[in-house]
């Protein structure tokens, strides 16, 4: 069975290339989402460079807002873990 | 589905699978917390940066969900009109 051993581990990788892959797809998305909100509410006829700004400094944002909620909430289930 | 593993191979990889979709549901719930917390704290991107008020509303947002979703559920078991 050690063609099945070797396909066992590229199954498993390729479950977690795909995970990792919608992990960032969703992110992104949220991203698109949230920061077209926040700096397009008057959308003009093309991205101006004060537009691309707001983008670019709410992209950093939510990527931090995206760790700082991680770290909370997994410190959180692993309190309510301890218990 | 035919199968070319064993036995003991088909359940490691049962198991894999198992602990994979908790891992994309946490991964979901953090999204879902990133966007709903987001929307409360953060206001504007004037920086790039989070302020320390910013950081402490999205740790106060993550626990207070939590804590409702926990309050919800006590509440439900100890009523009787349930």
């Amino acid at each position: 069975m050690e063609v099945s051993g070797a396909n066992k581990e590229e199954v498993k990788q390729q479950v977690r290339k795909e995970m990792a892959m919608a992990n960032a797809q969703e992110l992104i998305n949220n991203i698109n989402k949230n920061c077209y909100k926040m700096c397009l509410s008057t959308p003009g006829t093309s991205l101006s460079s004060a537009d691309e700004g707001c983008l670019a400094r709410c992209m950093d944002k939510f990527l931090a807002s995206w760790d700082v909620v991680s770290r909370a909430y997994v410190t959180r289930v692993q309190q309510e873990n301890g218990h | 589905m035919s199968s070319k593993f064993d036995e003991a191979t088909q359940r490691e990889l049962q198991g894999f699978v198992e602990q994979e979709t908790a891992k994309a549901q946490m991964q979901s719930t953090i999204h879902e917390f990133t966007n709903r917390c987001w929307e409360s704290c953060i206001p504007s991107a004037k920086s790039n940066q989070l302020d320390s008020k910013e950081t402490q509303c999205l740790q106060n947002c993550v626990g207070r969900f939590i804590d409702t979703s926990v309050f919800i559920v006590k509440r439900l078991q100890t009523s009787n009109s349930f």
